[in-house]
């Protein structure tokens, strides 16, 4: 098997157990304060090739989605949201095109383009993920202040691991 | 054809986004309780809000006969105060009343939604949860009947109109107390049918309809009047029309109906069953 996708594999089995092993079972509160939850599972579909079919790419990450949905038993939140990103995705490496293109660059990491490059892309996708994500549990757009708050505190903790794992693994 | 083709195929990736995020979303409308909840929940807080702004701007156009109706039964009211006050009168010393219990917890609440032309008509009031509607309570008007809770939602409850085809409502006639079913035929939403009065019941045009309370709806209160009552060759039971007092198509100000004794009776109707 090819080298390249092995590891793509192995750093979704990796993520998956992380996530749903030891990220679902952590329970962040501050005092009422019930708007944290960490998630990293979208690191694998923005890690994914950058030449990746499009139609490929939203397979992907509805698949993400159902994997982790089946452990969060919440079927069809996860997968929605990890299907949104897998299809903004490709417009927002588009949006964010460096000088001399995407060629020979095979992943959208922090080793080929620079951590600026990665923090700004992984910003944004974590972003749509979870806004997404947080939108369709809450599932009306009534409790918008409650979707934005979940998206944001979620999104502080799981930039800081989703950059803790950039940096000690370091993929290429 | 061609460029058709490659149209389709150049934008599958969009018809593939939809199509997951559709199965993503019947996903988490089936099998996610709380989901299900708001989206099933016609009356749920989103289409509730808009509902009561547009009936809001409606309300003001029948103000006249709303105001009407209040007074009408502003004064009904002051008559029964009346009755106790002079009851009490005499009383030197107040007394623990224990023969009297109270059975029936009216809240008030506003329609925001309302249907007549469907064959199963669904109601939204102002009303939910936090306000204390309780599902299956009865909703009426001062004139007449509205229908059944079906779901609460925090802040708007959906209803059963009785002009659906599934509502089944308990009455009788006043005059002798004979006891049917109230039910609609799907037509006019001012006249209704009743059935299983037996053909001795000497029903009358002009018999005044009221509840009997077995529906959870409060005793006596009244539904409308008969405007065709006959018995068919060989059949035992009245074909009876009635006109309903209350047009449900205007109604606006309801009350819910929270039956204290209903968990006893239902409890009991219960046992009876098994």
């Amino acid at each position: 098997m090819n080298s390249a996708i092995l590891k793509h594999i192995l750093r979704f089995v990796f993520l998956f157990l992380f996530q749903v092993l030891v990220l679902k079972q952590v329970h962040l509160y501050l005092g009422s304060f019930n708007y944290i939850s960490m998630i990293i599972m979208p690191l694998w579909i923005i890690l994914l090739p950058v030449n990746l079919p499009r139609w490929l790419l939203v397979i992907l990450g509805f698949a993400t989605g159902i994997a982790v949905d089946w452990f969060y038993d919440s079927p069809g939140v996860h997968a929605s949201a990890g299907t949104f990103l897998a299809f903004i995705r490709p417009f927002i490496l588009d949006y964010m095109e460096p000088k001399g293109g995407y060629n020979r660059i095979p992943i959208p990491s922090k080793f080929h383009l620079g951590l600026n490059w990665f923090v700004t892309y992984a910003s944004i996708s974590l972003l749509a993920y979870l806004l997404f994500y947080f939108s369709m549990e809450v599932f009306t757009p009534v409790h918008t202040l409650t979707i934005l708050l979940k998206t944001i505190f979620s999104f502080i903790l799981s930039i800081l691991l989703v950059l803790l794992y950039m940096f000690i693994f370091d993929p290429e | 054809m061609q460029n058709l083709l490659a149209f389709f195929y150049r934008y599958a990736f969009v018809f593939l986004f939809l199509l997951l995020e559709f199965i993503s979303i019947r996903l988490i409308v089936n099998r996610n309780d709380i989901q299900r909840e708001i989206y099933l929940n016609s009356s749920s807080i989103l289409s509730g809000k808009m509902y009561e702004r547009i009936g809001k701007i409606k309300s003001y156009f029948g103000l006249q006969e709303v105001n009407d109706g209040l007074a009408a039964e502003n004064a009904a009211l002051r008559a029964k105060l009346a009755d106790i006050q002079l009851q009490t009168a005499g009383r030197v010393d107040s007394v623990l009343d224990t023969t009297t219990h109270q059975r029936f917890v009216l809240l008030p609440a506003q329609i925001v939604n309302n249907s007549i032309e469907l064959t199963n008509n669904m109601i939204t009031i102002n009303k939910g949860s936090l306000d204390g509607v309780k599902k299956y309570s009865t909703v009426v008007e001062s004139n007449g009947i509205i229908g059944f809770v079906t779901q609460v939602g925090s802040r708007y409850s959906s209803i059963m109109s009785v002009l659906n085809s599934n509502a089944r409502v308990s009455v009788m006639v006043k005059r002798s107390g004979y006891i049917g079913n109230l039910v609609w035929d799907g037509n006019s939403p001012l006249l209704m049918n009743i059935e299983a009065i037996p053909k001795h019941g000497n029903v009358q045009i002009g018999d005044t309809i009221v509840t009997t309370g077995f529906s959870h709806f409060p005793k006596g209160h009244p539904v409308g009047l008969v405007t065709r009552a006959f018995v068919l060759p060989g059949e035992n039971f009245y074909l009876i029309q009635t006109k309903l007092f209350n047009d449900i198509a205007k109604a606006n100000y309801v009350y819910v109906v929270d039956d204290l004794h209903r968990t006893e009776i239902d409890s009991l109707s219960q046992h009876t069953k098994e």
